[in-house]
């Protein structure tokens, strides 16, 4: 998959479908868990990621590697202001897919301890239900309906907090 | 295919561990917003009660209603239910309640807050009946609170009460008042030497009503911040909740505003406010914004400047406005020190008349150090007499030498800017970026290309130069 320069150091991760991504050892980094591995040198050659399949993860080694060629935030250093508005547009574009690839990317940044994108993804799934009325929220989100609140249980959680919900 | 097996799909959102449902929660606009998923299904029936920060604001309650009624009774017990069904540490409370309130009620929501320790408190309020307001003994004395900012609409503070306290806000790092009438009398600001931990005081969009002398002295602070963001207007608020936007009125009466703070590092003046300065023990200072503005009838408008620069000769940094180049041209005989022996980051505000460039030509001459100069060029304000003379040798090696960056406010293509804009390329070695910010969308589609395209015919002495043309807003 990767194009940049053979010098450095490859990763291959292999996805629950067993499709492989072959990427530079920096792009993976970016996730936690992966770099605990890498560093505990429990890291084949290959990683399986038996519950992200390739279409979650070539999406997330889309972000990681744009995250990891970026500035970082942290190295308190001058910021180049564009770098961060650059970051910014692609954070945009990157979150606008639909919602069951929302969840799925999020559960994989989340097992893959991807800190940022988790960050997004949640910031994405609130703006979605943002204003909506509860049932739509049930629906976008997909809640349990096993799950649901009593009649009983709804109007005291309602009288509670009356104001909230006027 | 897919859709059949995506309907079919679990709730995976809610099996998520609860850190992760409370960012999303976190990431709604309101408190009010996150309490309303408690009745999505018993997994989110609690998730709200650990989130950090509450924010609570009845103008969105009113935007809902789209009527300018408050249910208080609601309000009230839903502050105080939300206070009290924590499950987690409190990080931050934010409220607002515009002038709905009396003083006592909102005493109990402080009161209900600080036992959840938070470290960050916002408060906007204007409590009725409209008397000065006096902050409760529970705020003034707290020993977790680090961060405090009080939105009063206009509503004068009761600092002399404060002075009954050896010790005010043992914690406190950072305090701003926005839009709260400051203390008449001399000693009104003498509290802050009580406080033992403040860094940084902002006030932003405060009022003076009468005269009087505003006296910052601290040994503590290290970043002080005096903003009035719109010197026409200011806020108040009307019986019924609205905001109503009030002009100044302008008077000239002396109003002082002395500091002496030994640790300060940051100072940013951007003001109308005051017409007199004494600045005192500013040892520490690298970087002064200091961007003055005519709103009182001014008779000594030098004063700022020749009490500044003495002052504060040694600072690394300096931002200064137009108004700021006029007063210094008004006393630059006298205003300017021998030397800015540390100055190594200049940022300037001008217009390309003949009298802007002197000022700019007297401070780069003071500045042996200086490593970065940025200007911005606004739309000429005066009736010119001449635009910048560049004939002289000296005069366009001193503008150049350090020159990164200039940036061209309200641009329309106009030919003597174009000439500017020529002459500092020709002659910045070091400069980095230019910028043409056009103020005029039909302007800016039928000639900017053309323009930049004669502009990048200019000869350049930098070979790094970029050149920038872009639309304001």
């Amino acid at each position: 998959m990767s194009t940049s320069s053979s010098s450095s150091k490859k990763i291959v991760l292999k996805s629950a479908d067993n499709e492989t991504f072959e990427i530079d050892e920096i792009v993976a980094l970016e996730s936690q868990a992966i770099k605990n591995m890498i560093e505990d040198e429990c890291a084949d050659n290959v990683i399986p990621l038996g519950n992200i399949d390739s279409k979650t993860l070539s999406k997330i080694i889309e972000y990681c590697k744009k995250h990891a060629e970026s500035p970082k935030k942290d190295d308190n250093a001058d910021i180049d202001e564009k770098a961060v508005e650059d970051l910014k547009s692609f954070d945009a574009e990157f979150a606008k897919v639909d919602m069951p690839l929302i969840q799925d990317i999020l559960m994989a940044a989340n097992f893959l301890n991807i800190d940022n994108l988790i960050g997004l993804m949640c910031r994405t799934i609130a703006d979605r239900i943002k204003g909506k009325t509860p049932e739509e929220i049930r629906k976008i989100l997909n809640i349990n309906k096993n799950d649901l609140l009593s009649p009983e249980q709804e109007a005291k959680a309602r009288e509670e907090n009356s104001w909230a919900f006027d | 295919m897919k859709k059949s097996k995506r309907s079919k799909r679990v709730d995976r959102i809610s099996n998520l561990p609860d850190s992760i449902l409370h960012l999303i929660l976190s990431s709604l606009e309101s408190t009010e917003e996150a309490v309303r998923t408690s009745i999505l299904s018993t997994r989110w029936r609690y998730l709200w009660t650990a989130l950090p920060s509450i924010d609570i604001n009845c103008s969105r309650g009113l935007i809902r209603h789209m009527t300018y009624y408050c249910n208080k009774r609601e309000f009230d017990e839903f502050v105080h239910s939300v206070l009290s069904n924590r499950t987690l540490g409190l990080d931050s409370f934010r409220l607002c309640c515009l002038n709905y309130f009396d003083m006592s009620t909102i005493e109990g929501w402080i009161y209900a807050a600080l036992l959840q320790k938070p470290k960050k408190i916002h408060l906007s309020f204007s409590p009725r009946p409209g008397k000065n307001i006096e902050l409760p003994h529970c705020l003034v004395t707290c020993d977790f609170l680090e961060v405090l900012s009080l939105k009063l609409y206009r509503r004068r503070l009761r600092f002399a009460s404060m002075l009954n306290y050896i010790t005010l806000f043992p914690r406190l790092k950072v305090l701003e008042l926005n839009n709260v009438e400051l203390p008449t009398k001399p000693q009104g600001f003498e509290f802050l030497e009580r406080c033992p931990m403040l860094e940084d005081l902002r006030l932003i969009n405060c009022v003076i009503k009468t005269f009087m002398v505003l006296s910052i002295s601290s040994l503590t602070l290290k970043t002080l911040t005096i903003v009035t963001h719109n010197l026409m207007y200011y806020e108040e608020l009307c019986d019924d909740g609205t905001l109503v936007k009030k002009k100044f009125h302008r008077v000239s009466i002396r109003r002082h505003l002395v500091i002496s703070c030994p640790k300060l590092i940051r100072l940013e003046y951007a003001s109308g406010t005051f017409n007199y300065y004494d600045f005192n023990n500013l040892d520490s200072l690298k970087k002064a914004v200091i961007y003055p503005e005519p709103l009182v009838a001014e008779v000594n408008r030098g004063r700022l400047v020749s009490e500044l620069f003495p002052k504060v000769s040694h600072m690394e940094s300096l931002s200064i406005n137009h108004y700021f180049v006029q007063c210094s041209h008004r006393e630059r005989h006298t205003v300017f020190p021998a030397s800015l022996p540390n100055l190594k980051t200049l940022e300037l505000t001008t217009t390309i008349d003949d009298f802007a460039l002197n000022v700019l030509i007297c401070i780069l001459k003071c500045s042996p150090n200086l490593q970065s100069l940025n200007l911005t060029i606004q739309e000429e304000i005066s009736m010119t007499k001449g635009y910048w003379d560049l004939d002289e040798a000296e005069t366009r090696e001193i503008l150049t030498r350090c020159l990164k960056r200039v940036e061209f406010l309200e641009f329309n293509g106009e030919k003597q800017k174009l000439e500017i804009a020529r002459f500092l390329l020709e002659n910045g070695n070091s400069l980095e970026e230019m910028v043409f910010s056009w103020r005029n969308k039909v302007t800016y589609l039928k000639k900017s290309m053309d323009t930049m395209n004669k502009v990048s015919k200019f000869d350049k002495a930098s070979s790094f130069v970029k050149l920038i043309r872009h639309l304001k807003d």
